[in-house]
């Protein structure tokens, strides 16, 4: 079978569930982080896949890539360093634990 | 050549999977750190099946070594001996994960398989691309490309990334910060006010 837009659609939204899986079982904060990175992965497959189907003159898909991938960096270092703060205030990565957070 | 292409994206896409299921399913936080790192290094090998090589050079710069590097120090930072036995919770909001998961892509494929190809072609004009423009992106590269769409289209854009950039630095810097008596952390503060 020809391998077509359908296959990395299908591909993008299996890493989709498996992300929003992840980001509400996990116990541990970084595993939550890691999730959110395979959110933003399966969405830059989408966006790659159909730039190669139906616009491969502009590669506007590519352009919409490269700017989730700098959001992607700065969000994993922000969020990391919201993290560390906490654990010095409270040395714990348990998720349960923060429910001091919800105001 | 045609089955070339089938076996390599067969095998990437299940390498991509497995992994993914990996980060999610692994008790050791380290373990779950070594298989998000196959999953970015065979999502790359997924962009370069689709003729995106600045992306794929992108994804292992930015994603396979960048954020790699910044999780392994958070997890070397915070990690002790009794925290390697949190795993997933076995709390109400699991059954509620899976059936969303589950349910999500259920529903996608539906949408995929159902109505897809009857209405995809009067909204995006799908046609497989044409051989002559495969040759000329894979003999020239996407990066002029992509490098003309940056500076032209999408100018403003790019500039406010690089704020943002340069915000989310500064950011950094300033909440992991040491306290001191004349610099106080805005968590450290709240969290003592809670606490008292």
């Amino acid at each position: 079978m020809e391998i077509g837009l359908t296959h990395f659609v299908i591909l993008s939204a299996v890493l989709f569930s498996i992300g929003i899986l992840g980001l509400i079982v996990s116990r541990n904060i970084i595993k939550v982080l890691m999730s959110i990175e395979i959110l933003l992965n399966a969405v830059n497959i989408n966006f790659v896949a159909f730039a190669n189907y139906t616009d491969l003159g502009d590669l506007k898909g590519h352009v919409f890539a490269i700017f989730i991938m700098a959001i992607a960096a700065a969000e994993a270092a922000v969020g990391l360093a919201l993290l560390l703060a906490l654990y010095r205030n409270k040395p714990s990565v348990d998720v349960e634990d923060y429910d001091i957070l919800n105001g | 050549m045609e089955v070339i292409y089938s076996i390599f994206f067969y095998i990437t896409a299940l390498t991509v999977i497995l992994s993914a299921f990996g980060v999610v399913l692994f008790k050791k936080i380290v373990y779950s750190m070594i298989s998000l790192i196959v999953c970015f290094f065979s999502i790359a090998g997924i962009f370069i099946l689709l003729n995106a090589d600045f992306v794929a050079i992108s994804q292992l710069m930015i994603y396979g070594i960048g954020i790699t590097i910044i999780m392994i120090f958070a997890i070397m930072m915070t990690s002790r001996e009794s925290e390697k036995k949190l795993w997933i919770a076995f709390a109400p909001r699991t059954l509620f994960a899976v059936l969303t998961g589950i349910g999500m892509f259920a529903l996608i494929v539906y949408a995929v398989f159902g109505c897809f190809d009857e209405h995809i072609n009067c909204v995006f004009n799908i046609t497989p691309p044409e051989i002559d423009v495969i040759n000329l992106i894979r003999q020239n590269g996407t990066a002029a490309i992509i490098g003309k769409q940056l500076f032209t289209t999408y100018l403003l854009p790019f500039e406010l990334i690089s704020v943002l950039l340069l915000a989310a630095i500064l950011g950094v810097v300033v909440i992991t910060k040491k306290d001191s008596e004349k610099l106080v952390n805005p968590t450290t503060e709240v969290l003592e006010k809670e606490v008292n």
